[in-house]
């Protein structure tokens, strides 16, 4: 009788753990879907002091207090894929990123996460970035820079693709209360180029080799998930050779340029500007822009700043 | 006793703790000695020295230990030695403490012939020495198994937890992060040959159940050379000759080292100085005292065995080197960094271990039989595991005996381990006709050594595509292997390394 007893008092507690399961688990968050379309209007700054960049372009666009309200969890990602000094121009510039988190920290951010899923050594790569010590330098513990939890990807049926169907993403970021994409503009053999749309690799899970066959449209689909409130593209320093790794100083260019914006699409098509190519050159821009996901042509594009 | 037992705790768990900082840490170079206790094993100075390799200055920390032989005894087994107190502590454990069967006094000289028979064969440069150095044995039985085991168990106990969620994880979590930030690999690790890797320990362990400390009285070659020592040591235990009356420490000791019929008063090369004798004795006779003059016990090898453990090592070097791999390495083995020469390579190899350990991409493995017989447990790149990280040179600051030479960034990212080659048979954009471009995406070399050229490939429908077809620039290829590591196409990556043409004089 023990025996069975406590037989039925596993089985009611399972049953209970599974339905608490149930109740706690969090609602597949598409709510980053912003409610109005993103407007094509982009900020750029110019100059050498490259924290005044981020705080003027973001200025233009009507300040961080737009984007950030006070009290919430906000994700930023840099690219932190590559074990390379700064000056490469592999990764996104240090100073960039800590300027970010600064501000959102200033307009009241409850918790500030710096995070990439890396191609290199993540270990390594956060700390040859700069970018670990940047956002750690800030000492403050709302900011932090973590490593991506395997764990924490959940797998997402993504709506209105063409190609991937369907993919795993970060949880945290689709949880967060904002997301912001910093990304550093680098030439890339396949993509051609990378900017703020390709950088959401770094947000996605799995074998992401695999989806290199037929890279453009599956850079554009997952982009239909992944939805920064804020992009960032750091064109502080570019990489136009040798891209994404570079490796050599020949190989970067200095822009002194910061560009920000809520539609990647438009940013992206500014991008290749500063490569001397047309948003009709890179594929993905045009299949996101099929998608909807923002304006490709330079005409419609309002540029504020300098 | 209690100092005895602190000792052997303290010196156990700083080989754990310099085990767990042979890891990145933030820093080029690694902030701690990790390969401190292979510094002071003398048996590998010995062999360093006998294979004429040159010098390794670290390895003459060993003399610091061999002097205190001298001096004291073979007290390293008793105090210091890491193998010796985990099998202290197994034993504690697992088996009931009882008195000697015997077996392992008999098979007393076993680690004697042991020790000439891999010093001999090292004169012939076949250095297996490392395969029985317990200092090796251990760290390498952590390496490969116990630590990954440990690391995947906690893993998945946090990932049930972790799925469970609430209310669990406000306990689960900041528990696993604070193993995650502590003890835990970085990430989950996969090394070969797991199973035969923890047979092997287990026998050693198992070994305690025939008799106390019977792989550091019967086969331990270390053992063995501290033991040779040792019958010169100034301290020595009286009476060497047993008491007629009591004989309570011949049931004391583990090591059997007060002596029995066959073997009459107290050898100085067994005893481990663990001291029990002297707190135990019901009669206070028993003393240790310097330079006493009492005549040692033989220790009788029997001159016979000594010249056939001799020859017999002598013989294993021709014999180990008639495999077919000797004339022609396999062509998918490649050495880690600055290790081009198999034949350098096996000369100072020991097998520690330690470069897998410190491989922060988990990328250098155990070699089974795919270099030889005498090439079993060397490390090898096995890229579709891990690559060589490209700014990255661990393994070099680890190797406690040069076989992994120390080089400076540069020159390790202009040495080649092999060079890549792609396989058309299997590339996706030379079978499917669409792009890739995986592996030149991660080639870290500037200029990249894979490049591409446009070609026209029919794609499934039959319609030809234009697509960027990579090749293989073999001058500036390192070898790396990230884009055999990172290449998209399952099972054998269509992008491999191979270290002929250019590893190879």
């Amino acid at each position: 009788m023990q025996r069975r007893e406590f037989l039925k008092q596993v089985a009611a507690l399972g049953v209970l753990a599974g339905a608490g399961r149930i109740l706690t688990m969090p609602a597949e968050l598409l709510a980053m879907v912003p409610k109005e379309k993103p407007s094509p209007t982009l900020a750029r700054a110019t100059g050498t002091n490259y924290a005044h960049l981020v705080g003027d372009s973001i200025q233009a666009l009507g300040g961080m207090k737009k984007f950030v309200n006070a009290g919430e969890i906000i994700v930023v990602k840099p690219n932190i894929a590559f074990d390379r000094p700064p000056e490469m121009a592999a990764t996104t510039n240090p100073i960039v990123v800590r300027k970010v988190v600064e501000l959102c920290l200033e307009a009241g951010a409850k918790k500030v996460k710096v995070l990439d899923r890396t191609c290199h050594d993540a270990r390594r790569t956060y700390v040859n970035s700069g970018i670990k010590a940047a956002v750690e330098g800030i000492k403050d513990k709302r900011a932090v820079v973590e490593f991506v939890d395997e764990r924490r990807f959940v797998e997402l049926d993504i709506e209105g693709a063409k190609a991937l169907k369907r993919w795993s993403f970060y949880q945290d970021i689709l949880e967060a209360d904002r997301f912001i994409n910093i990304a550093i503009a680098k030439t890339h053999s396949e993509a051609k180029l990378t900017l703020t749309m390709k950088n959401m690799m770094g947000a996605i899970g799995g074998w992401r080799g695999r989806i290199h066959v037929g890279l453009q449209q599956n850079i554009a689909d997952m982009n239909l998930v992944l939805r920064p409130d804020l992009h960032i593209l750091d064109a502080t320093r570019i990489l136009t050779q040798n891209g994404p790794t570079g490796g050599k100083l020949e190989y970067v260019k200095v822009k002194n340029q910061v560009i920000a914006g809520t539609d990647p699409v438009a940013l992206d098509a500014y991008g290749t500007t500063l490569f001397g190519m047309q948003p009709q050159d890179i594929g993905h821009i045009v299949k996101a822009h099929e998608l909807g996901l923002g304006e490709m042509d330079l005409k419609n594009i309002k540029m504020l700043g300098a | 006793m209690v100092i005895r037992r602190a000792s052997q705790l303290l010196f156990f768990f700083l080989f754990l703790l310099l085990f767990l900082k042979a890891e990145y840490a933030g820093q080029e170079v690694l902030a701690w000695p990790v390969d401190l206790f292979f510094r002071f094993d003398p048996l590998l100075l010995a062999v360093n020295l006998l294979t004429r390799s040159s010098l390794v200055y670290a390895l003459l920390w060993s003399l610091v230990f061999v002097g205190l032989t001298l001096i004291l005894g073979r007290f390293f087994c008793g105090w210091v030695c890491p193998m010796g107190t985990t099998l202290d502590g197994f034993r504690y454990v697992l088996f009931k403490n009882r008195p000697d069967q015997g077996v392992a006094d008999r098979w007393r000289r076993v680690k004697y012939y042991l020790l000439f028979g891999l010093l001999a064969g090292a004169g012939f440069s076949v250095n297996l020495a490392g395969l029985f150095d317990p200092l090796c044995l251990l760290y390498r039985s952590i390496t490969i198994v116990l630590y990954p085991a440990l690391g995947y168990g906690l893993e998945s106990l946090a990932t049930q937890a972790y799925r469970w969620g609430k209310p669990l994880t406000y306990i689960s979590e900041p528990l696993y992060g604070f193993l995650k930030a502590t003890i835990l690999p970085f990430k989950p690790l996969v090394y070969l040959m797991p199973i035969f890797t923890l047979g092997l320990f287990v026998l050693v362990v198992a070994l305690e159940a025939i008799d106390r400390r019977f792989w550091c009285r019967a086969l331990c070659p270390l053992g063995a050379l501290y033991g040779l020592l040792a019958r010169f040591a100034v301290l020595r235990r009286l009476p060497v000759k047993n008491c007629p009356d009591c004989g309570d420490c011949q049931k004391l000791c583990k090591m059997g080292a007060v002596g029995n019929e066959s073997n009459p008063g107290h050898q100085s090369a067994e005893c481990q100085l663990c001291l029990n004798c002297l707190a135990h004795c019901p009669n206070n006779r028993v003393s240790f005292v310097w330079g006493s003059r009492a005549k040692r016990p033989e220790l009788d090898l029997g001159r016979r065995q000594v010249v056939l453990a001799l020859g017999a090592g002598i013989a294993l070097a021709p014999l180990v080197r008639l495999g077919s791999v000797a004339r022609r390495p396999e062509e998918f083995l490649i050495r880690p960094p600055g290790a081009a020469s198999e034949a350098d390579f096996f000369a100072r190899c020991v097998r520690c271990g330690q470069c897998m350990k410190v491989c922060p991409t988990n990328g250098l493995q155990p070699t089974l039989w795919e270099a030889g017989l005498d090439g079993l447990y060397t490390p090898r790149l096995v890229p579709r595991l891990g690559y060589c990280e490209y700014a990255c040179n661990l393994c070099s600051q680890v190797c406690p005996t040069g076989a992994i030479p120390a080089m400076d960034l540069e020159v390790k990212q202009s040495s080649p381990l092999g060079t890549a080659f792609i396989d058309p048979s299997r590339c996706i954009v030379y079978t499917e006709g669409h792009d890739c471009l995986v592996c030149e995406e991660h080639c870290p070399v500037a200029p990249k050594a894979i490049i591409f050229h446009d070609g026209q490939v029919r794609d499934a429908n039959g319609q030809l595509n234009t697509v960027k077809l990579p090749v293989v620039v073999a001058d500036r290829c390192i070898g790396c292997g990230i884009c055999e590591n990172k290449c998209p196409v399952g099972g054998a990556a269509a992008i491999r390394v191979k270290r002929s043409l250019r590893v190879e004089i």
